[in-house]
């Protein structure tokens, strides 16, 4: 009962922590580092959810699966972009400072696919309290 | 006192919500395949069958099928235009099961009274 809430629950949730590594990705975007630390790492979060059940009976108490399992990923090396920059106040002797490896135009087309992923999943949300309600009027 | 048809169309449909919130949920897993709830089929033989016992499980009726949709370059076949058409019709179609549902209360009152 009411386990579409549960579902999509699992959804908005993946695409919301999605938006947060991006907002971290992208305002770390012009953070440097010395070539003594590591640069700042792209930050992803991927899906980790096995296959819904195999097509079959679905039978007594069974479901139809159970949303989305997900996970932070930390990508990229701790490289960096070696930017010759002597004027830093981070750079080595050499002039040399870690950018990080973090591309604006990846970020903004995975924020448009968050963003679309999350309200889809609000949608799925409203049309389930539009069929529970409907449900709740029986009887009236 | 439903009908157990109305009944198991009701089950279904909603099975079939949880199935699309699923696939919803899973836009963007690698190498997910969507998954549909089938059971208009099942129902249908059974109705045709002259006696459409109470003791069956109205879960007995449901089967998932996996979409065959071509998949995307990351192995997932969801699209979102699919799961939200089946989603609007699905809820079209429930309300018009609880309709149905309703019907027989509805008599029921007016047999007690109106009240």
């Amino acid at each position: 009962m009411l386990s579409i809430f549960n579902i999509s629950n699992t959804g908005v949730n993946f695409y919301k922590n999605s938006l947060d590594a991006i907002a971290n990705n992208v305002a770390n975007l012009n953070t440097v580092r010395s070539m003594s630390e590591g640069a700042v790492r792209r930050q992803t979060v991927v899906a980790t959810s096995s296959q819904a059940p195999a097509p079959s009976m679905v039978g007594t108490g069974g479901t139809v699966g159970s949303g989305v399992t997900f996970k932070m990923v930390e990508s990229n090396s701790a490289e960096g972009l070696v930017t010759f920059d002597p004027e830093h106040p981070l750079a080595d002797e050499k002039g040399y400072v870690r950018r990080p490896d973090i591309d604006l135009t990846t970020e903004m087309a995975d924020m448009i696919i968050a963003q679309r992923g999350y309200q889809a999943n609000l949608a799925v949300i409203q049309r389930a309290t539009d069929a529970y309600t409907a449900a709740l009027q029986l009887g009236r | 006192m439903v009908n157990p048809a109305v009944s198991i169309a009701l089950d279904g449909l909603m099975m079939r919500q949880e199935a699309i919130a699923n696939n919803v949920a899973n836009m963007s897993t690698a190498n997910y395949t969507a998954t549909n709830v089938d059971f208009e089929g099942a129902l249908k033989s059974a109705l045709d069958t002259p006696s459409i016992g109470g003791t069956a499980s109205t879960r007995s009726f449901m089967s998932t099928v996996a979409s065959t949709a071509p998949a995307k370059q990351d192995g997932n076949n969801v699209s979102l235009e699919e799961q939200a058409l089946l989603g609007t019709e699905t809820n079209l179609r429930l309300n018009l099961a609880l309709r149905a549902a309703e019907g027989r209360f509805n008599a029921v009152r007016d047999v007690l009274g109106g009240r």
